[in-house]
């Protein structure tokens, strides 16, 4: 029992910061999953594009379904989220010098960012449903529907914990911060899955 | 690791992201080819991300070996969309219809592939 007793993380300087690493690992592993999972995604939409050139189009007119789709709109959206990355890395800096409320700024600040970015690409469907597309419109628009989906649930999913945590702000401190850090990675983590959806899906076709 | 002052690298890191993302637009409007414009679109997407991974994430200030947290992973989609390309036809060939919709091929000496008859 005293074994176990003294195998308890939290105890100590040297626990803690070992703690604060293996959480961190964690969630470096929970991310090489999800990059599995967007892999494959993606892998689906480039085999299907690779196979079924036409299919990919909205009509059997020359014009590929990029054409329903706005660029401009996107690009807004990309410059977006990449000011949210840079939020919540100093959201991180802030809480790491124990400024609380600076943190707490910066993550709101985050939130904002990704509901607006939420708000463009609900605009963005509503334009797309208005025009009788859907995701079972074509092959395109099905692997459209579903890689942006998915990806807008995960950034809902970021928002609601980014306001959860900036609720509970007072809980951290720049000896425990490891929820924000982790919080950040996974925040940079749907960045990262729109870095790439962002040209893949409207601007190389 | 957050202890230091990283503020200058961060704002070089979301200055890099923006000229990136209008590279990456402007390169998609010029005719660099077919494979061209995409191989290109896909080298600035990857070179904005390791951007954000090595400094946002902070895989930079990390041990060395949790990098292959994130390769290893990207080594095995690459090896998910690469194998299935062999079968799409993209081995030195140039298709013009769809996969999709062409007849399954016939395999000579195959044999009968569907239910066994019955026998009477």
């Amino acid at each position: 029992m005293e074994h176990a007793a003294a195998a308890v993380p939290g105890h100590g300087e040297e626990d803690h910061v070992a703690s604060f690493e293996r959480a961190r690992l964690a969630m470096w592993l929970f991310l090489a999953s999800e990059i599995m999972m967007f892999g494959a995604f993606i892998a689906a939409y480039v085999v299907l594009w690779m196979s079924a050139p036409t299919q990919m189009k909205d009509g059997p007119e020359t014009a590929f379904s990029k054409h329903h789709l706005s660029w401009k709109i996107a690009c807004f959206n990309t410059a977006v989220l990449i000011l949210s990355s840079y939020t919540m890395v100093k959201s991180v800096q802030a809480i790491s010098k124990g400024l609380r409320s600076r943190c707490e700024d910066y993550m709101i600040a985050t939130a904002a960012l990704g509901t607006l970015f939420l708000g463009v690409k609900m605009y963005e469907y509503s334009l797309k449903f208005a025009d009788g597309i859907g995701p079972d419109y074509n092959v395109f628009y099905g692997c459209y529907f579903l890689m942006t989906g998915f990806h807008g649930l995960h950034v809902l999913v970021g928002i609601i914990l980014l306001i959860w945590c900036a609720f509970y702000v007072k809980r951290f401190d720049q000896h425990h911060y490891t929820t924000v850090e982790n919080l950040a990675l996974y925040w940079h983590f749907v960045d990262l899955v729109w870095i790439f959806l962002f040209p893949i899906v409207y601007l190389l076709h | 690791m957050s202890a230091e002052d990283h503020s200058k690298t961060y704002l070089s890191v979301l200055a890099a992201l923006a000229v990136g993302t209008l590279v990456t637009v402007l390169v998609s409007l010029l005719d660099l080819g077919h494979w061209g414009n995409i191989a290109v679109g896909l080298l600035i997407a990857t070179i904005k991300a390791s951007l954000v991974v090595m400094f946002f994430m902070h895989l930079k200030y990390e041990q060395r070996w949790w990098a292959s947290l994130v390769l290893f992973p990207l080594l095995l989609v690459m090896i998910i969309i690469g194998s299935n390309l062999v079968d799409t036809g993209l081995n030195g060939k140039e298709r013009d219809g769809d996969l999709l919709s062409e007849p399954l091929p016939v395999i000579p000496h195959a044999g009968h592939a569907g239910p066994a008859p019955a026998h009477h």
